[in-house]
């Protein structure tokens, strides 16, 4: 009896903390607080901001204060400290790398990827903890038709994603991972041709009867033009392919990889193509960052991806570093892992930058952020403390 | 008001003449400055004739002018080339480079809509090989392990992208007889059935597939073509004789096969690959059937690499043209690009007469490749392609001293 009573004290006393709990967190989302900061790199229009306040307001950007009077509240102080928007990457396998492969058909346009997201794997606490903020959760490379991808904020909470776009892009691979000797496409001009028929294919009888519906619900979207095509391509080739696909279904899409882009520079500009480019490596620094400059001198829209877990997520501001070797200026060097890709994810209007009105996502660091010894001291997400350097 | 709509005015005029004004002075300078003219002392033209110090000018890569009577304009740019030999540049009809990564399409033996344009990377080695050794045209087919393999493109050897390079896609539908499609495949009871699991094993079923295919399509004649896919669309224009094919036939059997089922489905036909032409010299010489020969040279006791039965002879392209056959020249995978040369210089030295020998690299080729209007000799109209030798082309010690293409002019010794 008594230890019923016993029971039954412990489970009261449970449910009472996750309510307290609950409670507390969602108090602290409706917080009001200010930020005293030095120095803030915007990516928006406003530049580089020096002895700057922000008001924080229900998880959202409420005031950018300069040398005004301060509203009552408490204040973070950061003091010499440096603020950059919270990172964000547009092409991303993290924490769910294996989870990711549906390798039983060449095209599996219908999975939706972000059921495979593992909010307790560490790549989720590594990536935060380098100041990654929104992802883009893509399907993996070897099919030629993935899936669809989903862009939603970092959380480590379980059964709780707070989604920016749950179907976004259509996932199709022109890479080497496709072409295989074992089933259909063994060559690119056979990958092209296979992705090509189907499409037709699905458009002549659009309403008719249904073949394989994982095959199918991805196309059918791309087709009447709900979904935007996301293509992985490295080499000249691929890309050259990936153009002339994009072309001939009048599309416009996003080039992933992207190694030899550069040589496409004109036509990229001209039809507004953007390429997400793999972390740059500092192993070939010179010949891969020159490239990246080229592009973004040109016009092109690029934005450095993690490519997590292949790569590291201090990748993204690694590559930033060495576009800025490039002679790129350190306020555009950032731009490219914050507000770019939050364009290209067509996500700009919530994301991206330290605007008003904008999702306070942002990342304190103890220095200048393209300065590897500089520390990242806080992480804030939709205005909560989400990582913070232990002391 | 009106001082205003007069201050537009002017502002407006202005606004056009300035770039009028650069417009004119640019067409000005282009005219003085992109016209090269080449002061040839010898000129194999590529279909038979010679001309002796001509002027050859050559303005946005083409050629303007050819002729005795020219008058060179002050600021032009010439170079002479008094002593040399010129000629059009020389065309593979088929050429075997690795310029992409994987060139066979296996997901079915029928695969006629298959183009490589876009899968050529212009910076690939063999490219710059085929330039540097004279080679200013080549035509790309995809591999032949599937009977059906698709179309072929014909490039130019030089350019920033495949669609710079491109003189005509989709020029000839290939398709492979012999033991090659048949490798690979297995029957059903070996092994689990994979994309292999498939007719054809030998060369029976390679007649097999190809019969079948045209008589299926034969039988739907009364369908109309918006009713077909583009597969079936591309085999029907080889059946009314819009497209030729492309037989790639080395074997003697091979090659009778290919005539048999020339009557039975009335296509035009062009023989690649041709080792065995010679044997069947009246009846190519009476379908005109152009042959694609080469390499010329092949090691004494050295087979080819499927062991197939054939009846190589050095000799062959002298018994095709003493025949009156039309033929050009290939290289293959066991012969490079850059030796492409040499080998119609072997075929000379046994024997074959020069202006045939040049004719076969040059307009016959282009002829074959249906891009006759545009390469192979050196006329008026046509692409700036040609090479300056400081001899004769098939003398072995001469050198090639300077190779245009598209009007560009590039040193192969450098």
């Amino acid at each position: 009896m008594n230890q019923l009573k016993h029971k039954y004290l412990i489970s009261i006393a449970c449910v009472l903390f996750i309510t307290l709990g609950a409670f507390l967190s969602a108090r602290e989302a409706e917080e009001t607080f200010l930020i005293k900061v030095s120095k803030i790199y915007t990516s928006g229009p406003k530049g580089v901001l020096h002895n700057v306040h922000l008001l924080i307001e229900g998880g959202r950007i409420k005031k950018i204060i300069q040398g005004e009077e301060l509203p009552s509240g408490p204040i973070k102080d950061y003091s010499g400290k440096c603020l950059v928007p919270g990172m964000v990457d547009a092409h991303t396998y993290l924490s769910g790398y294996y989870r990711l492969l549906e390798n039983t058909e060449v095209i599996t346009s219908d999975l939706i990827t972000f059921a495979a997201f593992d909010p307790l794997s560490p790549e989720v606490k590594d990536a935060l903890s380098s100041g990654i903020t929104s992802v883009n959760f893509v399907p993996r490379n070897e099919n030629l038709v993935g899936g669809i991808s989903s862009v939603f904020k970092l959380s480590k909470r379980i059964g709780y994603l707070s989604f920016l776009k749950k179907e976004a892009f259509l996932k199709i691979s022109f890479n080497a991972e496709v072409i295989r000797e074992d089933r259909a496409p063994t060559s690119l001009m056979g990958a092209e041709a296979i992705l090509s028929k189907k499409m037709s294919s699905i458009q002549e009888n659009s309403e008719g009867e249904r073949e394989g519906i994982f095959q199918e619900e991805g196309i059918r979207r791309l087709l009447n033009g709900s979904l935007q095509p996301m293509i992985a391509a490295s080499t000249f080739e691929e890309i050259n392919t990936a153009l002339m696909w994009l072309n001939k279904w009048n599309r416009k899409g996003i080039i992933v990889g992207g190694e030899e882009a550069y040589r496409f520079s004109e036509i990229l500009k001209e039809r507004e193509i953007p390429v997400l480019l793999t972390p740059l490596l500092f192993s070939l620094p010179e010949k891969i960052a020159k490239n990246a400059a080229l592009l973004l001198k040109q016009g092109v829209k690029i934005a450095f991806i993690s490519d997590m877990p292949e790569g590291e997520p201090l990748g993204l501001r690694l590559s930033a570093l060495l576009l800025y070797h490039q002679g790129i200026s350190s306020e555009e060097a950032l731009k490219t892992i914050t507000i770019l890709p939050a364009q290209i994810l067509e996500e700009a209007d919530s994301i991206g930058s330290i605007e008003e009105g904008k999702d306070a996502d942002f990342v304190v660091f103890s220095g200048e952020p393209l300065d590897l010894s500089s520390k990242i001291e806080a992480v804030y997400l939709n205005g909560q403390l989400v990582f913070t350097k232990e002391k | 008001m009106i001082a205003k709509m007069r201050n537009k005015k002017r502002f407006s005029a202005k606004a056009f003449v300035l770039p009028l004004a650069v417009f004119f002075s640019s067409v000005f300078f282009a005219s003085a400055q992109d016209t090269l003219v080449i002061e040839a002392g010898k000129v194999l033209k590529g279909d038979g004739k010679v001309l002796e110090n001509v002027f050859i000018v050559v303005k946005e890569g083409k050629i303007e002018f050819i002729g005795k009577n020219y008058r060179v304009k002050e600021g032009t740019n010439i170079i002479e080339f008094k002593k040399s030999v010129i000629t059009p540049g020389f065309i593979a009809a088929n050429a075997h480079l690795s310029v992409t990564k994987k060139t066979n399409e296996e997901q079915s033996e029928i695969t006629p809509e298959m183009n490589l344009l876009y899968s050529i990377n212009p910076r690939a080695e063999d490219f710059e090989k085929a330039w540097r050794s004279g080679v200013t045209c080549v035509y790309l087919a995809p591999g032949n392990l599937n009977v059906f393999n698709g179309t072929g493109t014909v490039l130019k050897t030089v350019g920033r992208t495949p669609q710079d390079m491109l003189v005509k896609n989709q020029v000839h539908l290939r398709v492979t007889l012999g033991r090659e499609p048949g490798r690979g495949n297995s029957p059903p009871r070996l092994g689990p059935i994979s994309l292999r699991t498939r007719r054809p094993q030998n060369r029976m079923g390679v007649i097999f597939v190809v019969r079948n295919e045209f008589t299926k399509l034969q039988n739907k004649s009364d369908v109309p073509d918006s009713e077909l896919s583009p597969e079936e669309l591309l085999l029907r224009s080889v059946l009314k004789g819009e497209m030729p094919l492309r037989i790639r036939a080395r074997s003697y059997l091979d090659i009778k096969s290919a005539l048999r089922m020339m009557e039975e489905f009335s296509y035009k036909w062009i023989l690649e690959d041709g080792v065995d032409a010679y044997r069947y010299l009246d009846e190519l010489k009476e379908n005109k059937i152009p042959v694609i020969y080469g390499p010329v040279y092949r090691p004494k006791g050295r087979r080819d690499l499927n062991r197939e039965n054939d009846f190589y002879l050095a000799e062959a392209p002298i018994l095709l043209a003493k025949k009156g056959v039309m033929f050009a020249f290939q290289n293959n995978d066991e012969s490079p690009i850059s030796s492409l040369r040499d080998e119609v210089i072997y075929a000379v030295q046994l024997g074959l007469a020069n202006d045939i020998a040049l004719r076969a690299l040059t307009l016959n080729a282009a002829k074959i490749l249906g891009v006759g209007d545009r390469v192979g000799t050196i006329e008026a109209g046509k692409d700036a392609d040609m090479l300056i030798f400081n001899g004769d082309p098939f003398e072995p010690s001469s050198r090639l001293e300077r190779v245009i293409i598209g009007g560009k002019v590039l040193n192969p010794n450098k």
